[in-house]
Parts: structure tokens; C-alpha cells; sequence
């Protein structure tokens, strides 16, 4: 049985003070990602602060530019949201994406943006692991997966990290010296580290419309039809009026990442290049940001053979006019 | 399907549906008994390895701790955990606890505490030294020169078996094929994934009796087993199978009931132990993994003239039900072939243990088989449907490498079926707008109803004085609704309603022996000792009858439930229940008990066709299958309804290992990598294609009211016609399973 404290702050506050308080109090979004990690031994802390009772923080609000969405806003209500499908089609389609329909409905936006990366050999009991060293992850100094890397590569699965991208998504966080915005995509720094602290709240995300003729999709491959981490997931928007395009991929490395210099040649050539030549731009840069990773389900390789797969697909139901079919 | 049955043949409901829709069945894990404490097993995180100390001093002294008991204090003698008949292929080579482990999860040690937790506290604090050993995982390592023996004192090499079955003359065959195909293939290990985990409870009283509730498929092999390693009698051991949430062989052994004894043994109260789902996942055990080379010997006319088969199984770290396996792989060749040979091997490697699984070795051979099969003939241009009906068995035929014929046989029926169905799904998808890349892929599966020589099954039917029955068997229902069945079986013959009869089954100190729940031989060999104490039954009802009207026993008849009495006061037509009141009571009343006994001389095959339909996204070289259609030959089905259930089970699970289901040992760290059900891939309800049933109009002169057997038939066909579809598809052979992987691999490569 598992025994902490358990707080319910009745403001944000309340919270930061709470994580403040303690070192070794972790925020409880929806559990989902959480409670398995407790119950193979693999994180302990010292109290949960739920912030279940954080009304703000469950809010959906439209402006003009865009949607801020509360961090504790469910993935079930991310997908069904109307707004949300009509203007940010890809981040509906993500959240829709993600595990099964008990774990989108108790999963958060912000618990799946945050959530823990995982390695074949550290989603484990304990048992499991108990002759292995502690590795990066669990504050020991290895990663078997690179014995002579420097930092650990697990991979981050987050279905909606790709959505985020091409949306160009910010972040509001707060502690109890105050609230600052950062840019999703500097959420993540190069060793796989992030850019928050155990005392910080991500407490809403803004996510920007895009440009009214702008069509966007979001795309998953996984072993299976539900329940599976993606083996690769893609987000793509292309923008007719800017001739712009945002083509971002997950599960693939220790962050998200977009294919910047394929979406930089594209607005360099104005969008008068084929998709033929677009793909193998897009695959190259892939195969070049692509993490090494041994995972259960695909080797690098293969993985690499359904992300070229994917990537095609994608630019393909993008349908961008004026751009030649593969 | 033969009229004229009234209670055969008919779907009634099972016995135990409502309980488990409601949730009111009871399993082990709901079990709680007065006094009852719990038990854990501390287990090897190496593959292969030598405890060098073991420490136990913490574990002893946690608040809670009852008890703990190394491989130093249980009785040190090799025993095999099979349920299954004795014979020469039963190799005794594991231990109750271990000092010397052979597979992740070997067991070293155990503790009794009064909660699970505490268990779990206790064994933390249990320190081993282990020495690490060199390891082997594949076949190929593990026979290598130089590799390191597992069981030293035993054998010389990994080999622990070789099996071969014989018929014909090779040379002969060899001279007669015209064509001639081979082929090598290769199926990886895969887990059952039962509902519920495997659980027992076991009470060591003080008057030195012994009681295991749990999961079982062979309550009384268990019993045997645990006899010999207590040096208790028989008489004195009770085993009892509650629900079940599944076996699929997973149980026809042991698992941690010997531990649970002598834990019980030292504490003298009720042990309860459940597995969690990565004890199920790699140290329950495994089906095997296997790698198959066949040859396929053709004539000019197209008639199958040789087929030879060379297959090595990883068995992991002990044999358990290795050799068996090969033995019954051997055996179910469903086409005339005049000269055969099966060549099999069975390999100690440190993985994780391999068992009985759905089809015992079947799944492996005929995936292999059928595959060569139908890359002759694409190879050919032959039609894969007329080559095989071409050369299937018939009735008379005699079964290659064994010593009887067939008695019924409805594949020509089975492969109309599944085409018509076809046609009607095609018919459907002409109609969609969509353009989809499919293809149909075809194979044919066959197996056994029960063993033969080894087997026997035996069953009590007691009439009560008001004219209801209850049937008292040893076999084991496990969720096949074998209870039921075996029910109907009683009321047909009796001339009663079906809910005039209630099964009583699995628990050896009530009910009579069985060999156990395996080799589909519930309805078969269970069935047919039920039929005959039914028999029983009915002539001491008409011997207490003539009794009781001073008549004989030529003048009483049984028909259409009703009992006709010719004696010197006329005629009289009385109903079972009337007849059995008047039996019963008086000066010349008796009690009804009929027994039966029946040991099977023949293993007749029922039969499966299997069409799969693939969908192949060529952009991701993904796979999806929306249809599977098989059409079986089950004989005359006692309960169409349960056929149907098993058939859609069956379905998944091949269609399961054919696609994605498989353990992996991690080369770096030499662990089982599918150690939970995110990582082990077992389809999902979005996954699974429609499954269309039709089952044929079959009798078996041999069965029980016709009835030959479902239960494993079904999972056996599925991963050659996925395969086959795969390549009518894409012209891409994969010759493993599961595809997904290997067919991304290939793709690739091009």
C-alpha cells in the first residue's frame, strides 16, 4: 500500500506555498501517469497536492487569437470541445489519440505535457530491476541505453507534445515568486531536462489559432489500435495564405521536435516544391534528430521505417494546393 | 448434426454465465478462509545463476513475518510440475525452491505473513549473494559447442529430448516427389494472458491433511504431485478448482502450490498466494518458441507424397511438458501422407519456462505446415482450397503416425462454408466507395479430442429420490463451459429436462478421477464416461423397477423421457421422476448411482477451415484483418452456443500471436522484456476483426451423441492464413510469427 500526505489547496496560492513547503511534494493532476510510476516503485514523494479544487484551472476560454486551456482540463474534454475541434483539429484529434477512454477522462492536458519519459529498462517493477543499477532517471549515473552518454535517453510519448508544436502553444507557470509564460517548445532542454521546477505549477496553456484558411492534422501509428504509446506521432499546418508550414514529430526522441529546416526550405521556395522532394527533406531531418533508442515494441530501425511511413501520410492528407502529389 | 436430440444440440445458457456477469462467481483470489495468512516467493532477477548466501535474519524479524523458508528448508528432490499422466516422457529436473536458478523468476525462497504487504516488506529484506552464470536464451547458443549445461546432472548437453515419429519410407518418398518444397519457419514464445492470475490456498492442517483451492486444470495430477513431494497419501490430500477466469493450459501444472504447502506446513493455517501480472507474465510458464524446417514432397498429380519435419522448442530452464509437446506436435497430420517423418528436439535455455498452451505444439507445426503449403502453391499456380481437399483425410483413412482411422470427417462441407461467407463479405465491400488493399488468405487446421493410452475419465451420476440428478466429474471447467455441456449430455440420455441436472466437478475428495482439462477432451473423453454412467444409471433404475413391479427387465422401456412398465397389472407409463419415487422408497427401494469409466482407444480430430481477410496500408506497411471466417468440424456440437464462444476465443488468440504477441529476452540485460500488458501486445477490441462461425453438419460414431472436441482447434489455423494473406497481398513471404515486425523488416530491405 502506498502512504503520503494528500493535500486539497483550495487556491493556486494555497498550492505553490504547499509545494514550497516541502521539498518532495508532487503535484496530482489525474494520476494517470503518476500512480503507475508509485506502484512499480520507481517515484516516491513525501505528499500529492491535488489540485483538483483549482476551478481556474479547469476552464476552456476562447478569445480572438486563440484558446487558454486550464492545465487540469481532462482529455476527454479536450476532444470534445467544439472550439477546439473547429480551429486546433490536430490537438482534438491528439488528445483523442491518447491511451483509452478511462484514462482520457481522468488524464489532464497539463499531467500528459509533463509526463515522465520512459525507457524499456525503467518502466519497471521492482523486482524487475533489482539487480540493475540505477540509471539517469532514478538519480544514478547511466543510461543503458547509451552506457557512455551523459544524460538519459528515454523517449517522451506526450500524443498532444506534437499538436503543441505547430500550434507555437505557451505555457503559464507559476511559483511563489510569481507567474511567467514560456514557449512550449523551451519547455524542453537538449539532456532531456525541463525547464520547471517541483515548486512550479503549469497552471493554463495558451494555444494560438491558426490562420483561417490553414488546415491541420495530427496523425499516431502504435502496435495497437488503443491503449499503445505511439511508436510515432506527427502534427502538421500548413497555412496557403503564408505559404507556411509547421511539421512537428513525437515519440521519437527525449523531447518533440519540429523538422525546421524541411519547414524553412518550404517557405524558402514558397511552397513551389513537390511533396516528393519535400518528404525526402523531411525524412532526412528526421533520421537526423531521431534518439537511438531500443524500445520493446520497434527498434530504431523500425521505427525509423514507420516515422518515413507517417510522415508521408501526413503530408499526403495535408493536401496542400499547389504542391505536387508523391 | 443429427435430429432427434432434445437436450443436445441446443444453446442453453451456461451454468455459470449470470454469476460472472454480476460478479458474484467466486475465484481464488475472492476466497477467504478463517485463520488465513498470505504468502509471497522471492524470485530470481538473473537468468542463470548460483546462490552463493542467503540471508534471512530481516525478513524474520518484520512485524507481521510468520515464517520464511529457502531452498535449504524443503525437501530436495527433482520433481516435474506437469499435469499429466506418468510416462518416460516426464522428465523430473526442477526443484520445490532453488539454489541454483535457471530462468528470471526461478524461485529461491518464500514468506508467510498475515497481509500481502508485509510479504512484500519481508522479502526486500531477504539479502542473496548470487554468483552469475553464463546464459543462453536461443536454441542455436544453447546447442552450441561450449555452451554451459543447465541441468548437469542429468543430461550432457541442452538436448533433453529428442522425439521422432515415423511412417512410410523416406527414400521412397524422396524418389516419388515430383516437386519438392522446403521451407524454415520460426514462432516466438507467447503467454496465455488468463483473466484471472494464477492463485491458490493451501491449509496444512495439524492432523496432517492437506487442502489447495486454485486455479487447476488437473486437480488430480496436482494431487499425485503433491503426495509424492510430501510423502502424504493420496486420500489425504483434497484439491479444489473455484471459478476460473481461464487456463489455457497455463494451468495443467503446478505453480507455486508446493510452496504454498510447506509454507502452510510450517504455520498450520490457510496460505493464500497470487500471482501479480509479471509473475504471470514470465514466471508461469510460456508457449514454446520454435524453429521448424519442413519438406514437402508433391507428385505429378499434385498428391502429397512425403512431408518431413525438423522442429526444436525452447523449453527454458526445465522440460516441464517439453517432450510431450513434441509427441503430441507429431501426431496431427491431417492429410494422407504415405511417408512421413517428424523430427523434434526440445532445448533447455535460459528463458522463461515453456508449458502447455492452447493447441500444444499444434499452432507451431501447423503454421509451418500450412505456410509451405501455400508457397507450393503460389509457387505452382495451384489452387490452395482443391490441393488440400485434394489430399485430406477421409473417412477410413488411416491418421499418419497413428493407429487409427478416421471415423467423420465434414472438411468438404467446412470449405463450402467459408466461401460462401466470403462471397456475402465481398458482396458488402463492393459496395463501399472506399479502395482498400485487401486479400483473403487461406489455411486448414485439425486436432485431437482427448489422448489416447494414458487417458481416462470418469463420472458418478446420482438420481435423488425426487427423480433430480447430479453429476459428479473430476474434469475441470475452467470457463469452457464444460459443466454444462457434460450436464446435457446426462439429461439427453435420462430423457430429462436440462435443468433437472446439476454438475458437481474438480475436487478429489467429491468427485471421481480425470485425467484433467487439456487436449480438448472434456466433451470427448469426460463426455463419453458421463454417457456411460448414465447408462448405468438407467439399467439399476430398471433392475430396482422390475423389483418393484415383479416384472423383467425386457418389459421396461425408456423412450422419450418416459418409462413404459409392462408387468401382471398391465401396462404403466410413468415419467423418470414417477419412476424413480417409486424405486426409491419401500420395502424394496434402493438408492441410483451410476458410474461410468471410459479410457480412450482413438483421439478423433475435428477439423477447421479458416479464411483471413488482411487490409495493408502500403504507405506505414501496416496491417489490419476486418474478417476472419472458419468453419469447424466439431462433430455433433453439444451446445452450438459454447462452440461459437470457443471459436471466437480460439480466433483471438491466434490472431494474437499471429500479429503481435510475443516475449523477448533483452540481450544487454538478460530480462524478459514483455513483463506487463502495455508492453505484451494482446489485441485490443479494436483490434479484433469480425468473426463469422459456421459449424459444420458433423457426427462422430465414436463420441458421446457425436461429439468430437473445439477447444483448441480454433487458435491452430489462424497464423498460416494471415500469413497467406499477408502475401496475396503484398507478395511478401513472413515465415515468423508474430508478422508485424518482420514484415516492416522486409518491406525495407526492398
Amino acid at each position: 500500500m502506498i502512504q503520503t500526505d494528500w493535500f486539497e489547496p483550495k487556491s493556486l496560492e494555497e498550492a505553490v506555498k504547499l509545494l514550497a513547503d516541502e521539498e518532495g511534494r508532487r503535484i496530482y493532476a489525474g494520476g494517470t501517469d503518476v500512480v503507475p510510476l508509485l506502484k512499480y516503485g520507481l517515484r516516491s514523494y513525501s505528499g500529492f497536492v491535488s489540485l483538483r479544487h483549482l476551478q481556474e484551472m479547469h476552464d476552456i476560454k476562447v478569445d480572438s487569437d486563440g484558446v487558454w486551456i486550464g492545465a487540469m482540463v481532462t482529455l476527454t474534454q479536450l476532444m470534445e470541445n467544439q472550439t477546439i475541434k473547429a480551429k486546433l483539429p490536430a490537438l482534438a484529434k491528439a488528445a483523442g489519440a491518447v491511451a483509452s477512454p478511462q484514462i482520457r477522462n481522468s488524464g489532464t492536458i497539463g499531467g500528459n505535457l509533463l509526463q515522465e519519459r520512459r525507457c524499456k529498462y525503467f518502466n519497471r517493477t521492482k523486482r524487475w530491476r533489482c539487480n540493475l543499477e540505477r540509471c539517469y532517471l532514478l538519480g544514478g549515473n547511466i543510461c543503458f541505453q547509451a552506457p557512455r552518454s551523459k544524460y538519459c535517453r528515454a523517449l517522451y510519448y506526450s500524443d498532444l507534445a506534437p499538436a503543441m508544436l505547430i500550434y507555437d502553444s505557451i505555457l503559464e507557470l507559476t511559483d511563489t515568486c510569481g507567474t511567467k509564460q514560456i514557449v512550449f517548445e523551451d519547455l524542453f532542454n537538449p539532456d532531456g531536462t525541463r525547464n520547471l521546477s517541483s515548486q512550479q505549477i503549469m497552471t493554463k496553456i495558451f494555444v494560438r489559432f491558426p490562420h483561417p484558411t490553414a488546415t491541420s492534422l495530427f496523425l499516431k501509428y502504435s502496435v495497437r489500435a488503443s491503449l499503445d504509446f505511439p511508436v510515432v506521432n506527427t502534427a502538421a499546418l500548413y497555412s496557403s495564405n503564408e505559404e507556411r508550414l509547421a511539421l512537428a514529430v513525437g515519440a521519437a526522441a527525449p523531447a518533440p521536435f519540429r523538422l525546421k529546416d524541411t519547414e524553412s526550405q518550404f517557405q524558402e521556395m514558397k511552397g513551389k516544391i513537390s511533396n516528393e522532394d519535400l518528404f525526402s527533406l523531411a525524412e532526412r531531418e528526421f533520421s537526423k534528430n531521431q534518439a537511438v533508442v531500443a524500445e520493446v515494441e520497434a527498434t530504431p530501425r523500425i521505427k525509423l521505417s514507420q516515422a518515413r511511413g507517417l510522415i508521408k501520410k501526413t503530408l499526403i492528407q495535408l493536401d496542400m494546393k499547389g504542391v505536387a502529389k508523391c | 448434426m443429427r435430429k432427434g436430440f432434445s437436450v443436445v444440440g441446443a444453446s442453453f445458457a451456461r451454468n455459470d454465465s449470470l454469476d460472472k456477469v454480476i460478479g458474484a462467481a467466486e475465484y481464488t483470489c475472492d476466497l477467504v478462509l478463517p485463520g488465513m495468512v498470505y504468502g509471497k516467493i522471492l524470485r530470481s532477477p538473473y537468468a542463470h545463476a548460483r546462490v552463493l548466501s542467503i540471508d534471512t535474519t530481516g525478513a524474520k524479524k518484520t512485524d507481521g513475518v510468520l515464517g520464511v523458508i529457502t531452498f535449504k528448508d524443503v525437501p530436495e528432490v527433482f520433481y516435474n510440475c506437469s499435469g499429466t499422466p506418468p510416462s518416460a516422457l516426464v522428465i523430473k529436473d526442477e526443484k520445490i525452491l532453488t539454489g541454483e536458478p535457471k530462468h528470471v523468476g526461478d524461485k529461491i525462497a518464500a514468506v508467510v505473513a498475515v497481509t500481502p504487504e508485509i510479504c512484500d516488506e519481508a522479502l526486500s529484506r531477504i539479502v542473496v549473494e548470487y554468483e552469475e552464470l553464463p546464459v543462453v536464451l536461443e536454441i542455436n547458443e544453447a546447442l552450441a559447442d561450449g555452451a554451459p549445461v543447465l541441468h548437469r546432472s542429468l543430461f550432457e548437453s541442452n538436448l533433453c529430448k529428442t522425439f521422432v515419429a515415423e511412417e512410410g519410407d523416406i527414400e521412397q518418398g524422396l524418389k516419388d516427389s515430383y516437386y519438392l518444397f522446403t521451407g524454415e519457419y520460426k514462432a516466438e514464445m507467447v503467454q496465455h494472458i488468463a483473466m484471472e492470475p494464477t492463485g491458490c490456498i493451501c491449509h496444512y492442517t495439524r492432523d496432517d491433511t492437506i487442502t489447495v483451492w486454485g486455479t487447476s486444470q488437473t486437480p488430480y495430477h496436482d494431487r499425485r504431485i503433491l503426495s509424492d513431494l510430501t510423502g502424504l497419501s493420496e486420500n489425504r490430500i483434497r484439491v479444489i478448482k473455484p471459478e476460473m477466469g481461464g487456463g489455457f493450459g497455463g494451468r495443467q501444472q503446478l505453480h507455486h502450490q508446493p510452496v504454498g504447502v510447506f509454507l502452510s506446513k510450517l504455520v498450520r493455517r490457510p496460505v493464500k498466494m497470487i500471482y501479480d501480472r509479471e509473475e504471470e507474465m514470465y514466471a508461469s510458464a510460456v508457449r514454446h518458441g520454435a524453429q521448424l524446417k519442413l519438406q514437402l514432397g508433391v507428385n505429378r498429380d499434385q498428391k502429397i507424397v512425403l512431408l518431413t519435419a525438423e522442429v526444436f522448442l525452447n523449453t527454458g530452464g526445465y522440460a516441464t511438458q517439453g517432450p510431450i509437446v513434441l509427441a503430441a506436435m507429431s501426431n496431427k497430420v491431417q492429410y494422407r501422407v504415405p511417408h512421413y517423418r517428424f523430427e523434434g528436439y526440445c532445448v533447455y535455455t535460459n528463458a522463461p519456462v515453456a508449458g502447455a498452451m492452447r493447441g500444444y505444439g499444434n499452432p507451431q507445426l501447423n503454421f509451418a505446415r500450412e505456410t509451405l503449403i501455400n508457397e507450393a502453391c503460389a509457387k505452382m499456380g495451384w489452387n490452395t482450397m482443391e490441393f488440400r481437399l485434394k489430399n485430406h483425410l477421409q473417412v477410413g483413412d488411416k491418421i499418419p503416425s497413428l493407429n487409427y482411422p478416421v471415423l467423420s470427417c465434414s472438411i468438404q462441407e467446412c470449405s463450402e462454408a467459408v466461401i460462401q461467407i466470403k462471397d456475402k463479405i465481398e458482396e458488402q465491400q463492393r459496395q463501399e466507395k472506399k479502395t482498400i488493399k485487401r486479400a483473403w488468405g487461406l489455411s486448414f487446421g485439425s486436432h485431437g479430442s482427448g489422448i489416447t493410452e494414458r487417458d481416462q475419465g470418469a463420472a458418478v451420476v446420482m438420481v435423488n429420490d425426487d427423480g433430480s440428478v447430479n453429476l459428479l466429474v473430476g474434469s475441470a471447467d475452467i470457463g469452457q463451459g464444460s459443466d454444462t455441456i457434460l450436464a446435457q449430455i446426462v439429461a439427453e440420455e435420462l430423457g430429462l429436462a436440462r435443468s433437472q441436472v446439476i454438475t458437481l466437478s474438480a475436487d478429489t475428495g467429491l468427485t471421481p478421477y480425470d485425467t484433467g482439462t487439456f487436449s480438448s477432451r472434456q466433451a470427448y473423453v469426460t463426455g463419453n464416461a458421463v454417457l456411460l454412467a448414465a447408462q448405468n444409471v438407467k439399467e439399476s433404475l430398471v433392475n430396482g423397477l422390475a423389483r418393484v413391479f415383479s416384472t423383467d427387465k425386457s418389459s421396461i422401456l425408456f423412450q422419450d423421457g418416459k418409462i413404459t412398465i409392462k408387468s401382471s397389472l398391465g401396462t404403466k407409463t410413468l415419467s423418470f421422476e414417477e419412476a424413480v419415487r417409486k424405486a426409491s422408497f419401500g420395502a424394496t427401494g434402493q438408492v441410483f448411482i451410476g458410474q461410468g469409466c471410459f479410457k480412450p482407444d482413438k483421439s478423433p480430430p475435428p477439423y477447421a477451415v479458416c479464411l483471413v481477410q488482411i487490409e495493408v496500408d502500403e504507405i506505414m506497411n501496416s496491417v489490419k484483418i476486418p474478417h476472419i471466417i472458419m468453419s469447424v468440424d466439431v462433430g455433433q456440437p453439444i451446445n452450438p452456443d459454447i462452440v461459437e464462444g470457443q471459436v471466437h476465443g480460439g480466433v483471438s488468440m491466434g490472431l494474437g500471436a499471429a500479429l503481435f504477441e510475443r516475449i523477448q529476452m533483452d540481450n544487454r540485460k538478460e530480462k524478459p522484456l514483455e513483463s506487463d500488458l502495455l508492453y505484451y501486445k494482446v489485441p485490443l477490441i479494436l483490434d479484433s476483426p469480425a468473426i463469422h462461425v459456421h459449424i459444420a453438419n458433423g457426427f462422430e460414431p465414436s463420441g458421446p451423441f457425436g461429439a468430437k472436441s473445439v477447444g483448441e482447434l480454433p487458435t491452430v489455423p489462424v497464423a498460416a492464413a494471415v500469413v497467406d494473406a499477408l502475401y496475396q497481398a503484398t507478395g511478401v513471404w513472413v515465415r515468423e510469427t508474430p508478422i508485424l515486425h518482420k514484415f516492416n523488416l522486409k518491406k525495407m530491405a526492398e
